[in-house]
């Protein structure tokens, strides 16, 4: 009985590992392919010409990495500010209107935030923030912000009141009681939020591009020219550039979690 | 360790769950280092007073004096109360030391004088060994003295225990009701112990408060 759970635990990682892969396998194949096309079923030369592109010949693409991150942990940076307040308020606060204010944080999830950024525009162009990194960062906040909310809310969710109190009795005032309590206890909420923020952040191509204006470089935007239509090569290199920021992203907080837990003897209700 | 007065607490619950409550013109004195226990069924409005003293809850009307001097606006974290909860309330991110030693910390005493102070009361509960572990390593009871121990030590005016033995079994409670009354008679804590057990506020007090519906029936002198 046990030998066959362990089979089937075997037989389901197999699948899902080979649903993952089976798109990067094209992927490496073009990055490294010369002469790769219809009616040929193998390319007719190995070339590193793509990778030499990518990494020797355009000055870009340091620029476009470099761009990315700065976005993607400004993003998270403000999206935990101003996220970490409103869900203490939601979670814990009854008011009027608090449906309303919900739904209006909720709704970029359901939204497209390009709809939203079109009537921005107008307010970003006579701030001239269109063309200039800080109007990409902002912009940005829109479709990442419900999940950065989402993961707080949960958190704060599981913070038993009783807890705070006792501090408060205890004489902690609101910042050392953040510190100390609230804090720990919705860091993996955080860390959760961050995450998706930073691959969605990381994953936006045409509100980079709109308020951008083609100036500011990221690596979805001068990935895309090559993957819609021009060179197969080098638009496979720069979708692996892109996948394994997302991946070290993924892993280094996984590692962060596993460490949380591993410290904390946390009660697993 | 000090005296604490209620003069005339009035306090109106309203609740979307259950039935409005009042309790009304609540008077009551402790004398310092007296251990007074508000006996009551449940819902009388004992856990009540309790959340008034310590703060969390505001009363509507009335005032609340701790050696003739009111505290009724003062803030929570300054009245220097120590609460003890029917849940043991360990701070699950600090182990036992550190929980302990929360209070001192708030106080801004040293850290080497505050592990210090913690790790005498940890053994005084008999805890010693413990320091190291979190709550989630420990027993019902263990869990309830690091609680005791946490309130203790930051030597409060006023020790408020609300039900704290609720939740152990019958052996575990007359230990440790044993133990709380040792230590009563060597620190002379000024403390509130709300039950409703009758036995456990005999054993425990000098004064025992009656309770039923929101209003106080009558004060027992043991």
């Amino acid at each position: 009985m046990k030998k066959q759970g362990k089979g089937t635990y075997y037989i389901i990682i197999g699948i899902l590992l080979l649903a993952f892969l089976l798109p990067f396998i094209p992927l490496v194949i073009n990055s490294f392919a010369y002469n790769f096309r219809w009616p040929r079923f193998i390319p007719s030369n190995v070339t590193l010409r793509a990778f030499k592109y990518v990494f020797y010949e355009n000055s870009n693409t340091y620029e476009a990495i470099l761009n990315t991150l700065i976005i993607a942990i400004s993003v998270v940076v403000i999206d935990v500010i101003i996220a970490v307040p409103a869900a203490f308020s939601l979670v814990r606060y009854e008011f009027k209107g608090k449906f309303i204010i919900k739904a209006v944080l909720f709704a970029p999830i359901i939204i497209p935030s390009f709809t939203a950024i079109m009537g921005m525009y107008v307010v970003f162009i006579r701030l001239s923030l269109t063309e200039s990194i800080y109007g990409v960062i902002l912009a940005h906040i829109l479709p990442t912000l419900p999940y950065m909310l989402k993961a707080l809310m949960v958190s704060y969710g599981t913070l038993d009141i009783a807890l705070e109190q006792q501090a408060m009795v205890l004489g902690s005032g609101p910042i050392s009681r953040f510190i100390y309590i609230s804090l720990p206890h919705i860091l993996p909420g955080i860390v959760t939020g961050a995450s998706l923020t930073f691959l969605i952040s990381i994953s936006q191509y045409f509100l980079t591009f709109l308020v951008g204006g083609g100036k500011v470089i990221t690596i979805s935007i001068v990935m895309f020219p090559f993957i819609s239509g021009g060179d197969n090569a080098i638009g496979s290199v720069y979708g692996l550039l892109f996948s394994s920021l997302a991946i070290i992203n993924l892993i280094l907080i996984d590692l962060l979690l596993k460490k949380y837990y591993k410290k904390r003897y946390f009660k697993i209700i | 360790m000090a005296k604490l007065e209620l003069k005339n607490i009035c306090k109106k619950y309203e609740s979307e769950y259950t039935e409005p409550f009042l309790l009304t013109d609540i008077k009551l004195t402790i004398e310092e280092g007296e251990f007074l226990s508000i006996l009551g069924p449940s819902g009388c409005g004992k856990t009540t007073i309790l959340r008034i003293i310590t703060g969390i809850i505001k009363p509507d009307s009335g005032s609340l004096f701790v050696e003739n001097v009111d505290i009724t606006q003062k803030p929570i974290e300054k009245r220097n109360f120590a609460l003890v909860a029917q849940q043991p309330l360990i701070f699950p991110n600090m182990n036992v030391i550190d929980n302990v030693a929360f209070g001192l910390k708030m106080k801004g005493i040293s850290k080497g004088e505050r592990l210090d102070l913690a790790a005498a009361m940890l053994s005084k509960l008999g805890l010693k060994g413990l320091e190291k572990r979190f709550s989630s390593q420990l027993s019902g009871g263990e869990e309830q003295r690091v609680a005791i121990a946490r309130a203790l030590v930051v030597k409060p005016k006023v020790l408020l225990m609300d039900e704290p033995f609720n939740a152990l079994h019958e052996e575990l409670r007359i230990n440790m009701r044993e133990l709380l009354h040792n230590i009563h008679k060597e620190n002379r804590v000024t403390t509130i112990f709300v039950t409703h057990f009758k036995e456990e506020a005999n054993f425990l007090s000098d004064k025992i408060v009656s309770m039923s519906k929101g209003k106080i029936d009558e004060i027992k002198k043991l």
